[in-house]
């Protein structure tokens, strides 16, 4: 047998013995994984066990008319958004296993509307109503991270998630995809999912990374070599020496990002360093070794030497305009953003405290910090760096989504220019489509809310 | 307001049309018409639908915020032609460049199209989870060869998805790919909602006789 890490994943998940890139394979869903687009699959979920009345054969079930919805696809517009739970005593479509599925309400997190209230209320019952013990509330954190810290994710997994940055837990040797919320439905009813097969790309890592550069230079180096469609449809295998060097959170980033580049999963052998951070969380199984085969066939293969990697800045509006920082230097910016599933861990606040340690942030900038959990922001409150960063003058934000998204906690103005450790600066992301969004790593953003522009943090550092 | 083209027309997402939901039945001569629209490369799904409009529940609401302050919300905006104006999404069908519907997995994103009365889109390629949603909310979607050449924005185009076929007004054929047959049967069932909801249907049914046989 020979395949590459997701080749194995996938036909272990569709019990073949072997599966090659294009095939399409019915697959079993190891981990369900969704945040507030829980709603969606809710209402879809209910919409899927509609019983007509008088339509076909009344089998068992015909009771079930106490959640009728409409179909999601319905052109009309005038689908009834209520996903009503059905009636007390009559029976209800459950869900296929509640312990694999996994809920956090992260991405507007506290309400920031009665919509959103709403929303959550819903999810909230429907995880009271289908036993879903793994709902992670307001405050907990971003669902990436907390897949992580909870002990969900394990290496060898299938997981799907209705978010697209699913694909960070591919840092822990699982493949991870993102989907829809209807399509999480069609999961939370029957444990399966179909997948095309994906080729493989392999980049190998040589090297380590220098003082200044983190896994977000690497990640945006990769993007601007790549492009945005680089990884169209395939699954990106990081492998090679320079692993080794990379920490945890290192490994995260890479895999996050990958999506930018239109990956469908990316993925990191275990080593030690995963067992023993997955061991401390909790995790108790963590057997499963995956690794690719001597003879895998890669579809391309790229190789970097991390110590060629320098601070680089994605910018407006496309995460594959990158730059090296010397060009963009001096842009002025009015928020700076360090958090998010891309940068949010606690190595990211330590990189930014290390460079704002004694010192006042520009009073033209907001800075905004947004741990991406509880165990993160309480890490930073224990060592010292949270107070560095809010005595240096950060608006610090409970943990979860944070401005990411442009739903809350920090909107952009027409007109203004954000540098941020957020994956995303799609025009209009953020707020204003008038704003800017400039992508670097937690110490670019650091040292640009110093000086109010972009500046490149060794220059700070040393001067 | 527009022309039915060709042999029939079919809207393949509707209701109406759902034709039965057996997946590997492709059929070809499934025709789709409309206004092209043309958009060049990487259309975010954020760009469909800002993030604050995706607590939004009805497609109707979603419609109304469609492209909304974005370069794509006009004419003459990038990747387009012709002179400013508001677009008018209804009746059209989208064609577009490199990794339409990259990013965000929001599946607000194609109801906001689809409500909006975007028929089709063909891209040169798709963001892979944008290209599932569609196809499991009823919209269909078509990988093209590239962008056309002599197609205009506002001439009537007709989708052949069964085939992989576009064509316009001047005969000219826009070569694609047709649509795997799974696709297909989630698409006639109108969905994926219908569709799963006809599996489980049937899940049932089947056990329900068997424990009917056993009695």
């Amino acid at each position: 047998m020979k395949g590459t890490i997701s080749q194995k994943i996938l036909a272990r998940a569709a019990r073949s013995v072997q599966v090659a890139p294009g095939d399409i394979v019915d697959a079993k869903v190891d981990l369900a994984l969704s945040h507030e687009s829980s709603r969606l699959a809710i209402k879809s979920f209910y919409a899927m066990f509609e019983r007509v009345p008088g339509a076909g054969g009344r089998g068992p079930g015909s009771d079930e008319e106490g959640c009728r919805v409409q179909g999601a696809g319905c052109r009309d517009g005038k689908s009834s958004f209520v996903t009503r739970p059905p009636a007390p005593g009559t029976r209800h479509p459950l869900v296929w296993a509640p312990a694999k599925i996994v809920i956090a309400l992260d991405h507007r997190a506290p309400a920031e509307c009665e919509e959103t209230a709403s929303v959550h209320k819903q999810i909230r019952d429907f995880a009271r109503q289908q036993g879903i013990k793994n709902l992670y509330d307001v405050g907990e954190g971003v669902c990436h991270q907390l897949m992580a810290e909870k002990g969900h994710v394990r290496p060898g997994n299938l997981l799907v998630g209705a978010d697209s940055h699913t694909v960070t837990a591919g840092a822990f040797g699982a493949f991870a995809t993102g989907i829809g919320a209807t399509e999480l439905a069609a999961v939370w009813a029957t444990g399966k999912i179909w997948l095309r097969v994906p080729e493989t790309v392999r980049i190998t890592l040589e090297g380590r990374l220098g003082p200044w550069a983190g896994a977000m230079d690497l990640s945006l180096f990769l993007i601007g070599v790549l492009g945005a469609y680089g990884a169209e449809y395939k699954a990106i295998e990081y492998g090679g020496k320079g692993i080794r060097g990379l920490g945890i959170g290192q490994r995260m980033t890479l895999c996050n990002m990958s999506v930018e580049m239109g990956a469908k999963a990316a993925i990191i052998a275990p080593d030690a360093l995963t067992n023993r951070y997955l061991r401390k969380w909790g995790a108790s199984n963590t057997r499963k070794i995956v690794c690719a085969d001597a003879d895998a066939t890669y579809e391309s293969e790229l190789e970097v030497d991390m110590r060629r990697i320098r601070p680089m800045v994605a910018c407006p509006h496309s995460v594959d305009n990158v730059k090296d920082i010397e060009e963009v230097e001096g842009t002025t910016v009015q928020q700076a953003v360090i958090g998010s599933c891309t940068n949010g861990r606690l190595e990211d606040l330590q990189a930014a405290a290390r460079i704002l340690k004694g010192r006042k942030i520009h009073p033209g900038v907001r800075l905004i910090v947004v741990p991406a959990s509880r165990a993160v922001l309480l890490g930073a409150i224990n060592d010292g760096t949270l107070k560095t960063l809010i005595e240096a003058g950060a608006v610090v934000e409970n943990p979860g989504c944070g401005p990411c998204l442009g739903a809350h906690q920090g909107i952009l103005a027409p007109g203004e220019n954000c540098i941020s450790t957020t994956s995303r600066n799609f025009q209009g992301r953020m707020g204003s489509s008038e704003a800017k969004i400039y992508l670097a790593s937690p110490a670019t953003v650091a040292a640009s809310a110093l000086k109010g522009e972009i500046a490149d943090p060794r220059k700070v550092v040393e001067g | 307001m527009t022309k039915a083209v060709g042999r029939r027309q079919t809207a393949v997402g509707s209701r109406q049309t759902a034709v039965g939901t057996g997946v590997g039945n492709r059929q070809s001569g499934r025709l789709i018409s409309g206004r092209a629209i043309i958009l060049g490369d990487g259309v975010s799904t954020d760009a469909m639908i800002s993030g604050k409009y995706c607590k939004l529940a009805e497609g109707r609401q979603l419609a109304a915020h469609l492209f909304e302050g974005t370069n794509f919300e006009r004419k003459g905006g990038k990747g387009a032609e012709g002179r400013k104006g508001a677009r008018d999404w209804n009746g059209t069908i989208i064609l577009a460049g490199r990794n339409f519907g990259c990013g965000s997995s929001r599946e607000q994103a194609p109801l906001a199209l689809n409500a909006a009365g975007v028929r089709a889109v063909a891209a040169s390629s798709f963001g892979r989870i944008f290209f599932r949603n569609a196809i499991n909310i009823g919209l269909p979607v078509m990988n093209i060869d590239g962008m056309p050449e002599h197609v205009r924005e506002g001439d009537e185009i007709i989708m052949d998805l069964g085939r992989g076929l576009i064509r316009n007004r001047t005969r000219e054929i826009i070569k694609g790919r047709a649509l795997p047959a799974i696709l297909m049967g989630i698409l006639r069932a109108g969905g994926l909602v219908p569709y799963m909801k006809a599996e489980l249907r049937k899940k049932e049914d089947a056990s329900h006789s068997r424990r009917k046989g056993g009695k």
